[in-house]
C-alpha cells in the first residue's frame, strides 16, 4: 500500500526544474556551464534551449553540441550544461522537460545571460609579426647555407 | 662516460641539422604556415569570427602537430638515412658507445621541436595579447608539446632503425601519424563514449583536446590531466626502449638481432 502511495505520488506530482543561476554575463567565446535539477518526473528528455532577448537569429547548434539528456525515473537528477556564449546580447537559456509517456512540456525558470562583445584580434599587429618572422628564418637560412661553403678552403688546407 | 658521449652526439647531429642542413629550410615552411594562419585569422571576415582565446588555441595546435611532423621526419632520418648514405660506418667506428649514438639522435631530433616551439611564441604573442592567453599557451604547448615530441619521435627513431630504406622509414613515421592525426579532426568525437576512449589512447588527439580544454574552456590546469597519461606511457615507453634496445638498433643492416 505504501509501494502504491509511493508509486501514485510520483506518477502524479508535477516535476519542477530547478536552475543553479538566475542569471549570468559572458564574453562573446566563453564557455559557460548551468547545472539544472530534475524533480519528481518520470521518465524523459530534457532539452536545452537558448532565445535571444533582442530579437537575433540564435542557432542552438553553434551554443551547445549536447542540448538533450534522458532523465531517468524517481528522485532528483542533477544536468549540467556546457555552451558557449557565441553571440553578443542579451538571452535567455532555459531546459523543457518532454515527458517519455506524453503530457504537457515542463519547462524551468530561464536563466538570463548577457553577452559582451569581444573585440576580436588585431589586424595591425599581426601582419608584421606574419611578415617578419619568415623574412628573418629565411635570411638566416641563407646565411647558414653560404657559411660552410666560406669554410670550406680553409679546412681542407 | 655514456652521459657525456650522448651530448657530443647530440651536438653533432645539432650541428649537421642546423648549419647548412634541412632544419633551418623545415622551419622558414614552418614559418610560412603560421604566418598564412594568422595573417587569415586576424583579417579574414569568416576566420575573426574566432575568439581570441580560439585563434590561440589554433595556433598552439597547428604548432605542436606540425612541429611533432617535422621532429618525426628528422628522426625517421636519423639511421636509416645514415645507412643509405653510406655514413653509419664511419660513426660506429668512433669512441661512442652505440646507446649514446640512439640517445644523441633523439636530442638532436627533438631540438626541431624546440626550434618550432620557438618560432610560434611570436604567434603567440600577437595573437593572445589582451587575454593573458599567449604566456599560458607558450608554456602549455612546451610542456604538452616536449611529451609528444619525445614519445613520437622515438617512435620514428625505431622505425628508422629497422628499416634498411629511408623512404620507407620516412613513409612508416607519416603514415602514423596521419592515423594519430585523422581523428582530432572530428570536432565531436571527446563526447562521445567510444570517441572520448579513442582520444584518450591516442596520444595526439589527449593533448591537443588537453590543450583546447585549458586555453577554450578555461579549466584548470589539473583538473583534465588524465588525458595526459598516453602522452606520458608513449614517452616513457619509447624512450625506454631507445635507451634499453639501443645497442641493437644501430647496425649496418636493419632490424633487431
Amino acid at each position: 500500500m505504501i509501494l502504491l502511495t509511493f508509486l501514485a505520488n510520483v506518477a502524479l506530482a508535477d516535476p519542477t526544474i530547478t536552475m543553479n543561476h538566475d542569471q549570468l554575463t559572458a564574453v562573446s567565446g566563453q564557455t559557460l556551464t548551468v547545472e539544472s535539477v530534475v524533480s519528481e518526473s518520470g521518465p524523459a528528455i530534457a532539452h536545452l534551449n537558448v532565445v535571444s532577448l533582442d530579437g537575433i537569429y540564435v542557432d542552438l547548434e553553434d551554443w551547445s553540441q549536447d542540448v538533450t539528456q534522458p532523465v531517468p525515473a524517481g528522485s532528483d537528477t542533477q544536468l549540467d550544461w556546457e555552451f558557449q556564449a557565441v553571440n553578443p546580447g542579451r538571452f535567455a537559456v532555459y531546459v523543457v522537460l518532454i515527458p517519455r509517456a506524453g503530457g504537457a512540456l515542463v519547462a524551468g525558470p530561464p536563466v538570463h545571460v548577457t553577452v559582451s562583445r569581444r573585440a576580436t584580434l588585431d589586424t595591425g599587429g599581426a601582419l608584421p609579426v606574419a611578415i617578419a618572422v619568415p623574412a628573418f628564418i629565411g635570411l638566416a637560412t641563407l646565411i647558414g647555407r653560404r657559411l660552410p661553403l666560406r669554410r670550406e678552403p680553409g679546412s681542407s688546407t | 662516460m655514456t652521459g657525456t658521449r650522448w651530448s657530443v652526439v647530440a651536438e653533432q647531429e645539432s650541428r649537421e641539422l642546423w648549419i647548412g642542413g634541412r632544419g633551418p629550410v623545415l622551419v622558414f615552411g614552418f614559418s610560412l604556415l603560421l604566418s598564412a594562419m594568422t595573417y587569415l585569422a586576424a583579417t579574414n571576415r569568416a576566420m575573426n569570427f574566432l575568439e581570441q582565446r580560439e585563434a590561440v588555441n589554433l595556433t598552439a595546435q597547428v604548432g605542436l602537430a606540425v612541429g611533432v611532423l617535422l621532429t618525426v621526419v628528422v628522426s625517421a632520418d636519423a639511421i636509416s638515412g645514415e645507412r643509405e648514405r653510406g655514413t653509419l660506418e664511419g660513426l660506429l667506428l668512433t669512441p661512442v658507445s652505440r646507446r649514446a649514438i640512439v640517445v644523441g639522435k633523439l636530442a638532436a631530433a627533438c631540438t626541431m621541436w624546440l626550434a618550432c616551439l620557438v618560432v610560434t611564441l611570436p604567434y603567440l604573442w600577437v595573437l593572445g595579447r589582451g587575454v593573458a592567453g599567449a604566456g599560458q599557451a607558450a608554456l602549455l604547448t612546451l610542456v604538452v608539446g616536449t611529451l609528444v615530441a619525445i614519445g613520437l619521435g622515438g617512435i620514428g627513431l625505431l622505425f628508422s632503425a629497422w628499416t634498411n630504406s629511408n623512404k620507407t622509414s620516412l613513409a612508416a613515421g607519416l603514415l602514423l601519424l596521419l592515423v594519430l592525426f585523422a581523428p582530432t579532426q572530428l570536432p565531436a568525437l571527446p563526447k562521445t563514449g567510444v570517441g572520448e576512449v579513442i582520444t584518450r589512447v591516442n596520444p595526439i588527439g589527449s593533448a591537443l583536446h588537453y590543450i583546447s580544454q585549458i586555453l577554450v574552456s578555461r579549466r584548470a590546469w589539473t583538473q583534465d590531466l588524465s588525458y595526459l597519461v598516453a602522452p606520458a606511457v608513449v614517452t616513457l615507453v619509447v624512450t625506454g626502449v631507445v635507451i634499453l634496445a639501443g645497442p641493437r638498433l644501430v647496425r649496418l643492416t636493419a632490424g633487431l638481432r
